[in-house]
């Protein structure tokens, strides 16, 4: 590489690096720092801080409350990422034909990823769920079904399951486009031959879609298990009750212990050193399921 | 013929669309006139009550930060306090940034990174909890002659805020005064009159036994006694366990600890927990007491399904465009329960609080505005917009009246859900609880599931 072409390339990289350094690499350095520490407020001088070691992930890994959170993120990560895929892939399958009302359908199903998550969970918990006029309610009571009519959606036991259905509601259109791109991708010849050599629809999904859209898979599984174990904004609006066991996820809490909750006049103070201790742990959880992803998924690629 | 078609389509789209621009443009330009008289007008009043009588000595500049955003009605209100201040003191600027709610979020690192912030306002309690140093102490203000002139700061706000100021001062181990509470809020019972009425009930209830009557009375009535959502549920029954047993051992018992345990052997315990049973099985609590996501409950109290709720002075104004017109708004404290010596006068009263930085480099100028904010007159128009006045001589709005004997009486302040909102109280406790208000379960298995896990 010539010496000017190297500057060149400095140039141009150096902006990005320094923004990069600022803005994530010097906060994750800090937070993570700042997880050895009890500490009063975020910006607290570091002068202020106790230091206390392994003492914030300790106290943390024996509060029950914390272990429920995060299995509530474990159920929405591999319960919902199960639902959603299947789903998403069914509907994406289903949109490689052409029929009447395809596009609209299409469009009906992605729409909720339009919506703003604070709209969708309102109409989620105020009408669809809602006991006495609810959409679900209705429907069942319609179909003669009196127990599941009668299923209290909201009421704190059930509340884990009302949220990760409207979840994946909204989910399921983002990964069935996704999808549908990676499947327009696939030569048609395939299938042509395969059909020719007798293999049913079934068998050249199995034997020729799904293999094909292992990096598709890759990638959606990486956006999954990020966008799941980060769940924050449903489970603060699902409850009015930041602690309800059954909408409690890492993410929340963590932020309940570093801000406080919106009446939080009580005794408890601000645990500001555990929950960026929540921070690291959460980090720590994608890296592992990235790994994991990547080991199972290997190296090799099918080019077509 | 059919790309001419779309084309004339679209252009008749882009000229509604201009005209409809320009229609709104007329309309803010309307509105930022009614604005501006309406600020003329104000500053005119001013000028009637501030009009200083000697030239003022006060300069430089007041930056502000806000927790209204600059539509809601309270930042008008300080609108119109602020041009009163500046056209008295001449030399002085003010400048508010409209941060909003979450100034709660952003306000302490922006302290701690220097910028020039003289005054601020959220709720007091994550900054006493957070870092009491960036507060200043507000002392000399409290002492000194409020606006009107004719009393104190102090002795001109509401006794009972004077009050919390204090103890979250103690509780942040301060003395003297560091925030000055406004926008006052009170948690109480909330019910309807007309209903009570048509049930033939002429008093509000004092003890839990009279609220079993007044329920007992709806009930027969054909009325819903009571409903709340999760966003209230657990005040009910924690506001029974602090007139039972009082705040501190409120708190005690709720934090899931091995030591904790024993408290729950306590007779007044399971006596709440029978209670709340005991009103279940008589049908006082709404059939959706379980079930409602915040804004539910308070809905079906404003649509006049159900007879009473617990909320805080903010209610009516929520359901302001759902009650009727006539909605007849009735509050009282939480009663009290037989054989236990907590008053009726301990209740959980709270709000915002302007605050001063610690680094401020203008505290006389601060502490002037200060009193502009908390004048008779701007209270007055905190009343006149439907909101909680913070100064003893101000009238409350009509639907929240019966709250200001709430704070005039207090004794003592009581936390959010009586300190019983800890980390096991708003997990275990409340769920068991809700399964008891539902009929799902009986007293003695939430007590004995409760008590299974505690660690």
């Amino acid at each position: 590489m010539k010496k000017g072409e190297r500057r060149m390339i400095i140039a141009f990289v150096l902006p990005v690096v320094i923004v990069y350094l600022i803005f994530y690499l010097y906060p994750t350095i800090r937070t993570v720092y700042m997880s050895f520490f009890k500490t009063g407020a975020l910006s607290s001088a570091a002068s202020t801080w106790n230091f206390v070691g392994f003492d914030n992930y300790t106290t943390l890994l024996k509060k029950s409350l914390y272990i429920t959170s995060f299995l509530n993120v474990l159920k929405i990560l591999i319960i919902g990422g199960i639902i959603v895929f299947t789903i998403a892939l069914y509907f994406a399958v289903i949109m490689q034909e052409k029929f009447r009302g395809r596009n609209f359908l299409k469009a009906v199903i992605y729409l909720p990823n339009i919506i703003t998550p604070i709209a969708l969970v309102v109409m989620w918990t105020q009408y669809i769920f809602s006991s006495n006029f609810g959409l679900l309610k209705k429907i069942f009571t319609a179909l003669g079904l009196e127990r599941l009519a009668d299923i209290p959606w909201t009421n704190p036991q059930y509340s884990f399951w009302a949220m990760l259905i409207a979840f994946c509601f909204g989910s399921v259109g983002y990964y069935m486009i996704i999808y549908m791109a990676a499947m327009e991708q696939i030569p048609r010849d395939y299938y042509e031959c395969a059909s020719l050599e007798g293999a049913n629809k079934m068998k050249q999904f199995w034997g020729i879609t799904l293999p094909l859209l292992k990096e598709t898979t890759k990638t959606c599984l990486i956006f999954w298990a990020g966008g799941a174990i980060n769940f924050f904004t449903w489970s603060r609006v699902f409850s009015a009750n930041p602690l309800n066991e059954g909408t409690l996820v890492p993410a929340s809490y963590m932020y309940t212990l570093a801000f406080g909750s919106a009446h939080a006049v009580g005794s408890g103070s601000l645990e500001v050193g555990q929950a960026t201790a929540i921070g690291v742990m959460l980090t720590l959880c994608i890296l592992a399921v990235y790994a994991i992803v990547y080991k199972v998924f290997g190296k090799e690629k099918y080019e077509y | 013929m059919k790309k001419r078609v779309l084309s004339l389509i679209l252009v008749f789209l882009l000229i509604i669309a201009s005209l409809a621009a320009c229609a709104k443009k007329s309309d803010e330009k309307s509105q930022e006139t009614d604005s501006k008289g309406g600020k003329t007008e104000e500053t005119a009043d001013a000028s009637v009550t501030a009009e200083p009588e000697e030239a003022s000595t006060l300069s430089g500049k007041i930056v502000y930060w806000s927790m209204w955003q600059e539509t809601e009605p309270q930042a008008n209100i300080l609108k119109s306090a602020i041009a009163s201040f500046e056209k008295a003191n001449p030399n002085c600027k003010v400048t508010v940034e409209w941060t909003g709610r979450t100034i709660k979020d952003v306000i302490l690192p922006a302290l701690e990174s220097g910028e020039q912030i003289d005054i601020f306002d959220t709720d007091p309690n994550n900054i006493y909890k957070a870092d009491a140093s960036k507060l200043l102490d507000l002392t000399e203000l409290y002492n000194s002659k409020s606006l009107q002139g004719t009393e104190t700061v102090k002795d001109s706000l509401l006794g009972g805020l004077v009050s919390l100021d204090e103890t979250m001062s103690q509780n942040a181990g301060l003395t003297g005064y560091h925030s000055l509470p406004y926008s006052p809020y009170v948690v109480s019972f909330f019910y309807n009159k007309a209903q009570f009425e048509q049930a033939g009930i002429n008093a509000v209830p004092k003890t839990w036994d009279e609220f079993d009557a007044v329920c007992a009375k709806l009930v027969a009535a054909g009325l819903t006694p009571f409903t709340v959502d999760d966003a209230y549920r657990d005040l009910i029954y924690s506001f029974y366990m602090q007139r039972a047993i009082g705040s501190e051992a409120c708190a005690a018992l709720v934090q899931g600890t091995a030591d904790s345990k024993s408290k729950w052997d306590d007779p007044m315990v399971k006596q709440m927990l029978s209670t709340m049973e005991d009103y279940a099985k008589k049908g006082y609590f709404s059939d959706n007491i379980d079930t409602n996501i915040y804004p539910a409950g308070q809905s079906e109290f404003a649509l006049g399904n159900a007879t009473m709720t617990v909320n805080g002075s903010w209610f009516p104004s929520e359901v302001a465009n759902m009650v009727d017109e006539d909605f007849q708004w009735g509050e009282f404290a939480f009663p009290t329960v037989a054989g236990s010596s907590v008053p009726i006068t301990e209740n959980n009263i709270g709000g915002q609080s302007f605050m001063v930085n610690a680094d401020t480099k203008n505290k006389e100028a601060v502490f002037e505005l200060l009193r502009y904010f908390i004048s008779n007159e701007t209270q007055q128009k905190f009343t006149e917009s439907g909101l909680v006045p913070c100064t003893k001589s101000t009238d409350w709005p009509a639907s929240v009246s019966d709250q200001k004997a709430i704070v005039e009486s207090l004794t003592s302040n009581v936390d959010w859900g009586a300190g019983m909102e800890t980390d096991f109280g708003m997990s275990v406790v409340l769920t068991e609880l809700t399964k008891v208000m539902a009929g799902d379960q009986t007293a003695d298995d939430a007590l004995t599931k409760i008590k299974s896990l505690i660690k």
